[in-house]
Parts: structure tokens; C-alpha cells; sequence
């Protein structure tokens, strides 16, 4: 499994969260999951050592469009991950006011993944 | 900066408890219907940063309360109050002070599997091990602070809860000595301890494997407590 098509499948098992109970719980870590994958993604890309925790990746001066665009999206899902996770309890409230906004997200970097296994 | 009159700011943790040390964070709740920042908290507090800071609506806690929280029992048990002016003054410790018993246990258990099985799958992944095991720690601390709160020992400090339940559970007393090394990865992941040193799959499949055989005990104690509705056993450390 490459590192873009482990991204793809960790976005839909984010999805899967929504019909499941324990939604936040096990939302939080799918979420870091993907960051993860993500990060790793861009490293191998950008010639960088791969992280070992989720977490915004920085990029070296001049990276691609694409590499960019990753960049900033595993940035966004750090930030909506923080909201909507506290360090304490997460709570289904939380997550249903903040869930489309999620979905947004993963829908966005899904397209962006894809786009990118159509130009290799 | 300055923070508004129905903000409430709590401390909790190690450092309420009284036993922070070096890899201790401060842990710090703001009740506020505003959103506060960060800069305006550690301003009116006589720490230094960084604090781990939760921010709650009063309208969520009150949601909490509803549930019985573990997190408002943690509160309860040894939060303290730092700063409440004006109209809040004394609202946060009336809410803890009539808490109902914690009515989502089996909820957490689900969760609790479910993570287990997202992380055996992902074991599969070397590039993730580092990341599973600090989750692995977190689900089993976190399944442990669950089972000595039905068994009506709350316990939320960072080794106690595990060695309490364990012992409880009569599970092999050396899990709880060996549990330390496997959190080095959680604190690691907070960003609080250096990397440890040579992480391996084998050890991450033998923690999937115990705390498998935890969850597995501690359904059956959650059915006891949702049927019984009382817990007719405690636990002592």
C-alpha cells in the first residue's frame, strides 16, 4: 500500500466514525492516524526525514503547489483535531457542531490525493 | 489582557494533586461561554507556561454533569478553583457537588475496542509504531481510570489507576511495573520525554494482547454495574 492510498483508506475510516458509538474517542485517534499518514506522505515527497507522531509538517523553501497543499491541509486537520478533541474529554456535542467542517476537510484532501495518483 | 466575570479557572492534575514532577504538565480548565486566549489565562495565573489548557462552555459542562463525567469526578475529587469572580463564584463546585454516577461506561468500552483494533491493523505499518504504542498507553490508562471509577475507587493520576485496577482485576502483577516503559511513548507523543529507544512491533502486539484481556474483564464488570447499578465491591489502594 503506498503512502497516498493509506491516507485514502484512513479518510474513509474517519467516515465510518460518524455511524459508529464512541464517536470523539475513536474519532481522535483515526484523525491522528491520518495526520501521521499525511505527514509521512509529504516527507517522502520533500526529500525530508519521515515524523514518527502526527503532527504540521514544515517545508524547506520552494516546495510544489501540491506538496503545499498537503502541507497546509495536515495543518488544518491538526487545528480542527485540537478543537474538537480537548485534552481532557472529547464530546459528541462537540463533534457533531464540528463534523461538517471535518468532512469538508477530508473531502478537500481527498480530491487533492487523488489528483495526485492521476498525474504520476 | 483581561478575562471576563463568567470565566471560571480551575487547576487539576498532578500539580492539584500534589505530585507533579519533571515530566508533569499543568493542567488548567476555563469554563467560559467566550473563547478565551491563551495570553489572557496564563496572565492572571502564577505559573509558568506551557499549561495544558481545556476549554469548556458552560453549557457542555453542564452536559457533562448530566453523564456523570469522569472528567468533572476528576474535577471533583482534587480540582481546584483559581480564579471565580462575579456571578460564578462557587458555580462549578455546586455543579460537581451533585454528580450522578457515570452512565457511559459502555459506551468508553466500545471505544476502547474499537481504537484496540484500529491499532492492531495499523501495527501492519512500520512507519506508525512509534504512534501505536503511544496510543495503546493511552487506551489502557484510560480503560484503567474507567474500571476503578465503576468500582467506586476513583483514581486519575498517571501509574495508580493501572496498578490498582490490576491488582483488583487479578491480573499478572508485572504488567504494572512494566506499564512505565510503554508510557514513555504517550509522554513522548505530548512532546514531555525524549524518543525511547528501539521501539518494536513485539512489544506493541504483547500490550494489544493485554489490554484486550483488560477490556474483556472489564465488560464484565460494566454489566455488572449497568444491571446492579450499584458496585457492591471497592477497591482500596
Amino acid at each position: 500500500m503506498t503512502s497516498t492510498h493509506r491516507c485514502l483508506a484512513q479518510i474513509r475510516s474517519i467516515r465510518e466514525v460518524s455511524q459508529g458509538q464512541a464517536v470523539p474517542y475513536v474519532g481522535r485517534s483515526r484523525i491522528g492516524r491520518l495526520v501521521l499518514s499525511l505527514a509521512i506522505l509529504v516527507a517522502e515527497e520533500a526529500g525530508l526525514p519521515p515524523p514518527d507522531l502526527p503532527d504540521s509538517i514544515k517545508l524547506p523553501e520552494g516546495p510544489s503547489n501540491r506538496l503545499s497543499e498537503l502541507s497546509r491541509r495536515c495543518s488544518r486537520l491538526v487545528d480542527i483535531s485540537r478543537h474538537l478533541s480537548q485534552p481532557s474529554e472529547p464530546l459528541a456535542e462537540r463533534w457533531e457542531r464540528g463534523w461538517h467542517q471535518l468532512l469538508e476537510e477530508l473531502l478537500a484532501l481527498e480530491e487533492e490525493l487523488k489528483l495526485g495518483l492521476i498525474s504520476k | 489582557m483581561t478575562l471576563k466575570n463568567e470565566c471560571a479557572i480551575w487547576l487539576y492534575g498532578s500539580h492539584a494533586r500534589g505530585d507533579a514532577d519533571l515530566l508533569s504538565d499543568i493542567d488548567v480548565l476555563v469554563v467560559s461561554d467566550n473563547f478565551v486566549e491563551v495570553d489572557s489565562i496564563t496572565s492572571v495565573l502564577p505559573f509558568p507556561s506551557p499549561l495544558s489548557i481545556t476549554q469548556y462552555s458552560w453549557q457542555e459542562m453542564q452536559r457533562m454533569a448530566q453523564y456523570g463525567s469522569l472528567f468533572l469526578q476528576h474535577l471533583h475529587l482534587e480540582g481546584q478553583a483559581l480564579r471565580e469572580e462575579g456571578p460564578v463564584r462557587g458555580r462549578l463546585g455546586r455543579l460537581l457537588s451533585r454528580l450522578p454516577r457515570y452512565s457511559l461506561a459502555s459506551r468508553d468500552l466500545t471505544g476502547f475496542y474499537t481504537v484496540l483494533r484500529d491499532v492492531r491493523r495499523s501495527l501492519n505499518s512500520p512507519s506508525h509504531l512509534v504512534f501505536e504504542l503511544a496510543t495503546l498507553a493511552t487506551v489502557f490508562r484510560h480503560a484503567c481510570i474507567l474500571g476503578c471509577a465503576i468500582c467506586g475507587s476513583p483514581c486519575f493520576s498517571r501509574f495508580d489507576p493501572v496498578s490498582r485496577l490490576i491488582e483488583y482485576m487479578g491480573l499478572t502483577s508485572s504488567w504494572s511495573k512494566e506499564f512505565p516503559a510503554l508510557y514513555e511513548y504517550r509522554l513522548y507523543a505530548d512532546r514531555r520525554f525524549r524518543r525511547p529507544p528501539n521501539p518494536n512491533a513485539g512489544t506493541a502486539h504483547v500490550w494489544c494482547d493485554r489490554t484486550e484481556i483488560l477490556l474483556d474483564k472489564l465488560e464484565v464488570r460494566i454489566n455488572d454495574f449497568n444491571s446492579s447499578l450499584s458496585c457492591p465491591n471497592t477497591i482500596h489502594s
